[in-house]
């Protein structure tokens, strides 16, 4: 099978798969325990800690394991926004976030929070001038991607961490998924008040991701032990915090950005001048990672089948929507009314992916569906 | 903006012939505590010392500017060209950033040690005030009871605008003072006398005696976590941990002393042999939290007769404070919640009921003949562990894979 989802999921690596094991066979004592083999186990997760505040280079930042980024989000979010029992506080995030962060935002407007969604143009860049007009004192959370994980643009993260020197009640959630270790960041970590992270993405583990948050933020949201300062209550799942801190630790040493680029653009330029496609992609802020291509003339449910006989795999807007016949409202507001989401099929790359490839790609995507 | 930290040295400047000594040593320790930011750029002017931020965030370098001993105050500065309009225009620009809704009263305080500089300090602070006045409609002078002050620092090398004051710890650039042994027991005092003893210049190596099996590694990692928490405020962002096998010799006094002396004669082997570790080790003393009055072993009769097995210098710098004020420092210096661990040290087992506390240093010698001390004192000597503790790694004695990171 040719692999074309990375953005979806990435195929574990041998180095991690066996450190899993080798944690889980050797280091399966409870780590909150008193006698040795215990203390070996709670040693390892707080080498792990470590890791992850040293690689990241951090200070005053506090490390959260979870089962991976979706929890990690609903925990940043619910975890904050319990400390405003009153509601008279405002929310921002943007129309383009992943469903485990819109998600919560609409459900806490259901509870009676003021929420603004900002809008994003038609390549997919937050409406930064509709955020400054939204901030005000009573703004107490914002929420926004690193790189869009549909259409791979990059949000402006450095200029909206500048935007909030005026407003220092607001903290600044920002959902690394799909940035981290596939774009070096232009801004500094210790900046953002909380860090999403998910170890699935970079050939790491599924059920393992992080959350990191600044020092004093007090996060409550489950009730239990003692554990990960008792945000995340119940026996440690150590194997998986020994394998997101490695995978966090591995990510930019396996950079390969100028090589996922090139195959990006010799993808693009192969395709753009297809007349049954469009490509939906932002010129100026963008990750090679993600390509999403319209096809009007075919529905992606239909495109991808017909690729995935011939042993090609891509995603369509949004895996997390297989399950359901729902358009992603992300990719909605990207597309306004101009084209219909339906047809967008996304390809996400991998430096592994090679040119041979690419190529059965391109053949089979310029013969697909009538012209535009 | 802001560019720079100016950093301003404390009782430094008292020291005259031995200033540059000192200063060099400061300069050193500051770039060693920032060493994980490789693109601060370093300026030394006299008895200033500049780091200029080439964009890392100065919040990222306070906190550890205000464990450097030696520092008295530091103010992240803008830097300006000495030309009056350029002054004034930059203060306005500062003050805007600083004032919420361009309200606020300021005084505007200016220093002018280039005295090539054509204008008098006072010219100059009326010439930026009334500049500001004009542009930013709300602002107000206030001489006395200012929220802000502006100040402007003319000097050779060029002129400086800052609205801020960090306090730094004061204290002596640690590592000029020489060499001293402290004894960590891992409860809440000896770690808070290790800081007040590096704050005042002085390089400390940590003594710490176990006890297994009556007590547990924990107890050692205990004492691992509490000096962890004092390497920032180091000369190498480090120090040595000196782990002395002591169940042998607990044992003996136990099996053949006198039950209300074990204490004291404890105390005594335990100074006995940081003696000969400190001479071995080339320190000039020994440092130790005793307070007096606390407990048996720390009335003055105890600390006579327990301190004249050696002639070196104790310092004991919480002898006569009040047991609220230690428990303060340890809070501040985040020791507290480590101290408190409720696993046993060497101090806690072997306890007597009635433990004396007026020991005679006769009869303390007495009792010591009944057993040979020197031989299990060399053994516990020759059998030391050395563990280096140094910032931003924790060292885990539980930890036995460290290749997987």
């Amino acid at each position: 099978m040719i692999y074309f989802d990375h953005s979806a999921t990435t195929k574990p690596s041998e180095e991690i798969l066996d450190l899993y094991k080798k944690i889980s066979t050797e280091y399966w004592y409870n780590s909150e325990t008193l006698y040795n083999e215990g203390k070996r186990s709670n040693a390892l997760y707080l080498k792990s800690y470590e890791t992850v505040l040293k690689e990241m280079k951090l200070v005053n930042k506090k490390v959260l394991f979870t089962s991976g980024a979706t929890e990690a989000n609903n925990t940043a979010l619910y975890g904050y926004i319990a400390n405003f029992k009153n509601k008279d506080c405002e929310l921002i995030t943007s129309k383009i976030e992943h469903a485990s962060v819109l998600k919560v935002y609409q459900d806490l407007e259901k509870q009676g929070f003021k929420v603004t969604y900002l809008d994003v143009d038609d390549e997919g860049n937050v409406d930064l001038e509709q955020l400054k007009k939204t901030l005000n004192n009573k703004t107490v959370l914002l929420s926004i991607m690193w790189v869009n994980n549909i259409i791979g643009s990059i949000q402006p993260i450095k200029e909206i961490i500048n935007i909030l020197k005026d407003y220092p009640r607001c903290k600044f959630h920002v959902d690394c998924v799909q940035g981290y270790g596939k774009i070096k960041p232009d801004f500094d970590f210790n900046d953002l008040d909380f860090i999403t992270l998910s170890g699935h993405k970079l050939h790491g583990i599924k059920g393992t991701g992080c959350l990191i948050y600044t020092n004093n933020i007090n996060l409550s949201f489950m009730k239990g032990g003692h554990q990960q300062d008792s945000i995340r209550p119940g026996t440690l799942d150590l194997a998986g915090a020994v394998c997101m801190a490695k995978t966090i630790q591995n990510a930019y040493k396996n950079y390969r950005f100028d090589d996922v680029k090139e195959k990006y653009l010799y993808l693009v330029k192969k395709l753009e001048n297809c007349p049954n496609l469009i490509l939906i992609r932002n010129h100026s802020s963008y990750s090679p990672y993600i390509l999403n291509i319209n096809i009007p003339s075919l529905r992606a449910e239909t495109a991808l089948h017909l690729l995935n006989e011939k042993g090609i795999i891509v995603g369509t807007g949004s895996a997390c929507n297989s399950k359901s016949k729902d358009l992603d409202p992300a990719l909605s507001s990207i597309l306004k009314n101009k084209l219909n989401p339906i047809n967008s099929i996304r390809i996400s790359l991998d430096s592994s992916n090679t040119y041979e490839e690419l190529d059965l790609l391109i053949k089979e995507l310029s013969s697909m569906g009538g012209t535009k | 903006m802001s560019d720079r930290i100016l950093i301003r040295y404390g009782e430094l400047s008292l020291k005259k012939s031995n200033r540059k000594q000192f200063t060099d040593k400061m300069k050193f320790t500051i770039k060693r505590a920032l060493k994980d930011y490789p693109n601060l750029e370093y300026l030394d002017c006299s008895m200033r010392f500049y780091i200029i931020l080439n964009d890392v965030n100065p919040d990222l370098i306070i906190p550890i500017l205000k464990k450097i001993p030696g520092i008295y105050s530091f103010s992240i500065v803008s830097y300006c060209e000495k030309d009056l309009d350029k002054i004034k225009e930059l203060s306005c620009k500062l003050l805007k950033e600083e004032l919420a809704h361009n309200e606020g009263t300021i005084k505007v305080n200016t220093s002018r040690s280039d005295k090539d500089f054509p204008m008098e300090s006072l010219e100059i602070s009326k010439a930026i005030a009334s500049y500001l006045f004009k542009n930013i409609p709300n602002l107000k002078a206030d001489v006395h009871n200012p929220k802000i002050v502006l100040n402007v620092d003319l000097r050779v090398e060029g002129c400086f605008i800052y609205t801020n004051i960090h306090y730094g710890l004061g204290g002596l650039p640690n590592g000029s003072i020489g060499k001293v042994e402290l004894l960590i027991s891992g409860g809440i005092d000896s770690v808070v006398a290790g800081y007040l003893g590096i704050r005042k210049g002085m390089e400390i190596e940590a003594i710490h005696y176990a006890s297994p099996p009556y007590t547990s590694d924990m107890a050692v990692q205990k004492v691992i976590d509490l000096l962890e928490k004092l390497t920032p405020y180091t000369e190498y962002q480090s120090i040595t941990l000196i782990i002395v096998p002591f169940t042998k010799i607990q044992q003996a006094i136990y099996d053949n002393c006198r039950d209300d002396y074990c204490i004291t004669i404890m105390r005594r082997m335990m100074y006995r042999i940081a003696d000969r570790l400190a001479r071995e080790r080339n320190a000039l003393g020994i440092l130790n939290g005793e307070n007096i009055g606390q407990v048996a072993s720390q009335t003055l009769e105890s600390i006579q007769t327990i301190g004249s097995v050696t002639d070196l210098p104790v310092i004991r710098p919480l002898s006569t404070m009040d047991k609220s004020e230690i428990i303060e420092i340890a809070k501040q210096i985040d020791t507290y919640d480590i101290s408190i661990r409720p696993y046993e040290d060497c101090c806690t087992v072997f306890v007597p009921k009635h433990p004396q506390i007026k020991p005679r240093k006769e009869m303390a010698e007495s009792q010591e003949k009944k057993f040979d001390y020197q031989t299990l004192i060399d053994e516990a000597v020759n059998n030391v562990r050395y563990i280096k503790l140094t910032t931003n790694k924790h060292h885990d004695i539980f930890l036995n894979d460290d290749n997987i990171f």
